[in-house]
């Protein structure tokens, strides 16, 4: 798919395919066991029946287990029973998913127990020849269901590094595949296996990896290149890196570089279903907004704190006790307007009058400003941009990582041309935010300012100790009004947070990020600094 | 947690009246026992380690932050026990304490450590008075920290007392040698 191709993805509605009739909808629970000797092999096999299965329509939907990264499945399948009076029949057993479904499929493919990649290059294998990935003992079963073999692993990679195996999947498959996204079969190592996104990457034909990205591993890091740079610009990495091989800012930082985008996690569930699930006729998206436009709040003499959660909507707090009770802003993954627009509108419809929506993360997904090429970054701006328009989208939000294994913990700052770039390109943003961990960047352009996060609450931080923290940090910024930008990791629930923003006291006041913004754009207080640039 | 820390303090100090036996001192290198600890964010969980020494008049107190075993970052006072305080310059960026706040070291500024013993070769008052660098700008902390050890000879605890924190942070050590 070519850039122009892409971009309209991005601004014309998604209308999906026609949905199936109400029969034609399946459901499914997943085990909680993802281990190689365990349940992986039954597990992966179904995901990629779900995404060959919905190759053309929505049938089969899975419950992941509790412990599952995204916590969603289960209100998100309620969301659809009520808004779209969709009715699903529930598979019990593996047997009973390929009864129902696998006549969508067209063969098998036989992975190796013995070598973990053969899984991964299994799944690409599986998207080329729209088929199944099983282990030898489920030969049986899919043959018993008029599956025939496509492809077979069985002994070709032992002994075959990563690199090597790679390598030979590039030169196979990789003309066949998808340019448009790759998928990266990271996360767990060793004997587990989550492979949640990988029914999207079947859907699509694309090619599956876990090269690693760290410059040391250097015929991985070497493929990585190689397979990056074959991809179309902005074009999306889905997945996430490999625990055991190298760093997400290692990944992140390399795919920026190739204009890439990334799209996490390895968990992501259900997107060959979701994404063909369209809006409800008449919506559109609506953040719930409390600044009007042209109208400034004075602030008074106080301590403003505003809370962002980030790391996606959909991991941690969202379903979590507390929610609306205090005012939080929410990182939009905006990729999903058009990637999984109904998924995107339940958290629409489901949010508060406290729930405030911002876009991120540094461009239309998860990258690095300073690591991308410069000719790039206004493309990667305008992209974002336009789907904040879509989004109704007034806050943005910047996050660089891309020095974060030479620079002692202190490289989350943007150098002062890179700020510029994303005001210049998002001229009607309210302001921008910054960081991960406490960052340092601060700025006021055009009465819009660029705060950066003042404070990072862990999920394990022991809360009279971060009451402590942001007492502290009151009585080293001491002018009023003092604007403390605070990140809450996705983990803690909104009750903790509450509980400790409550103990600070008269002098402090939780608003909502727009308000804060608004006050500290009227009243800076904050000393401009920028970072400095990638070497 | 704070509660059962300064406990730990109390229980620790009621123990030692004549000293720590067989004439053991502050000296010696020191590791963190989290669990007796106030919770502290580091970068990386970057693990403190303490290494105090006397020689002559003066005092050493070494505080490396250990990542994996290894010493990925090392802040050293030297001073005179009663003397005046001795001026360094700042070299890095870094604020090792706390990395959840938004605080950085200010290089190129000076910082100022002086110090006095609280029981001769056993407790130890240290007070460094260095800039940091916030949102609003440069600021001051005054840092006082007091080591104090154990009565059996193998722990040492630390209190320390920021300026501009509500709480003090107390951190347990154990004797390095005393692992055996």
């Amino acid at each position: 798919m070519k850039l122009p191709l892409l971009l309209a993805l991005v601004t014309i509605p998604y209308i999906g395919a026609a949905a199936p009739g109400p029969s034609d909808h399946f459901m499914m629970s997943l085990p909680e066991n993802w281990e190689i000797t365990g349940s992986l092999p039954a597990n992966a096999m179904l995901i990629s029946l779900q995404g060959v299965a919905n190759i053309d329509a929505p049938r089969l939907y899975f419950l992941y287990p509790p412990k599952w990264d995204f916590n969603f499945c289960g209100p998100l399948l309620a969301y659809y029973k009520s808004s779209r009076g969709m009715q699903f029949t529930e598979l019990r057993t593996p047997a009973e998913a390929l009864d129902s479904l696998a006549r969508y499929a067209k063969g098998y493919v036989v992975w190796d127990r013995h070598v973990r990649t053969s899984l991964i290059v299994a799944f690409t294998a599986a998207g080329i020849n729209r088929a199944i990935v099983v282990t030898d003992d489920l030969i049986p079963l899919a043959e018993s269901h008029g599956l025939r073999k496509a492809e077979d692993f069985r002994g070709m990679f032992e002994g075959k590094t990563d690199a090597q195996i790679y390598e030979w999947a590039f030169a196979k498959y990789w003309p066949s595949c998808n340019h448009d996204y790759l998928i990266y079969m990271g996360g767990e190592g060793g004997t587990v296996m989550k492979p949640g996104i990988a029914d999207f990457g079947i859907h699509h034909g694309c090619f599956f990896t876990d090269a690693s990205t760290n410059p040391k591993d250097t015929l991985e890091y070497a493929f990585a290149k190689k397979v990056f740079g074959a991809m179309q610009p902005l074009g999306i990495v889905l997945g996430w890196h490999s625990y055991a091989k190298d760093l997400e800012a290692q990944q992140v930082t390399l795919a920026s570089g190739y204009g890439l985008r990334v799209e996490g996690l390895h968990t992501l569930p259900n997107m060959s279903f979701n994404q063909q699930i369209p809006l409800t006729n008449g919506f559109h998206y609506r953040n719930r907004h409390n600044v009007k436009p042209g109208v400034h709040i004075a602030p008074g003499k106080k301590v403003y704190i505003a809370c962002i959660q980030t790391d996606c909507l959909g991991l941690g707090a969202w379903t979590k006790p507390g929610r609306g009770e205090i005012p939080y802003a929410w990182e939009v993954t905006m990729n999903w307007s058009w990637l999984a627009p109904a998924m995107l509108q339940y958290f629409y419809d489901m949010a508060t009058p406290n729930d405030y929506f911002i876009g991120s993360l540094s461009g239309p997904g998860y990258m690095y400003p300073k690591a991308i090429p410069p000719r790039l970054l206004p493309a990667v701006i305008d992209t974002a941009y336009a789907m904040m328009k879509t989004l109704d989208l007034n806050v943005f939000e910047i996050m660089d990582h891309a020095a974060y294994w030479t620079s002692d913990g202190v490289d989350d700052d943007v150098p002062q041309d890179v700020m510029d770039a994303y005001f210049r390109g998002m001229p009607d943003v309210l302001g921008i935010v910054n960081g991960y961990r406490p960052a340092h960047t601060f700025a006021v352009r055009d009465g819009k300012p660029f705060v950066s996060y003042d404070y990072y609450l862990g999920e394990k931080r022991d809360s009279a100790e971060a009451v402590a923290d942001l007492r502290e940090l009151a009585a080293l910024n001491p002018a009023r009004p003092y604007y403390l930008l605070m990140h809450v990791r996705q983990w803690s629930d909104i009750r903790r947070v509450k509980g400790i923003l409550e103990k600070l006291g008269p002098e402090f006041e939780v608003v909502p990020l727009d308000v804060f913004l608004s006050m500290a754009a009227a009243e800076p207080t904050f000393r401009t600094s920028y970072g400095a640039p990638l070497h | 947690m704070t509660g059962r820390l300064m406990w730990l303090v109390a229980v620790i100090l009621t123990l030692r009246p004549g000293g720590a036996p067989g004439g053991a001192t502050i000296e010696g290198t020191w590791n963190f026992v989290p669990a007796m600890s106030t919770e502290i964010a580091t970068w990386k969980g970057r693990l403190p380690e303490i290494v105090i020494a006397a020689s002559g008049s003066r005092v050493s107190v070494i505080q490396n932050w250990l990542e994996r075993g290894r010493v990925a970052y090392s802040d050293t006072s030297l001073f005179a026990p009663g003397g005046a305080p001795v001026g360094t310059v700042i070299r890095s960026v870094e604020w090792p304490d706390n990395w959840f706040m938004g605080v950085l070291s200010s290089p190129g500024s000076e910082r100022t450590v002086s110090g006095s013993w609280q029981a001769p070769g056993n407790d130890l008052r240290v007070i460094t008075v260095q800039p940091v660098v916030t949102s609003q700008g440069k600021t001051t902390v005054t840092t006082t920290r007091e080591y104090v050890l154990g009565g059996d000879g193998n722990s040492l605890t630390l209190t320390e007392h920021r300026s501009s924190r509500p709480t003090p942070v107390v951190l347990v050590f154990e004797r390095k040698e005393a692992k055996r």
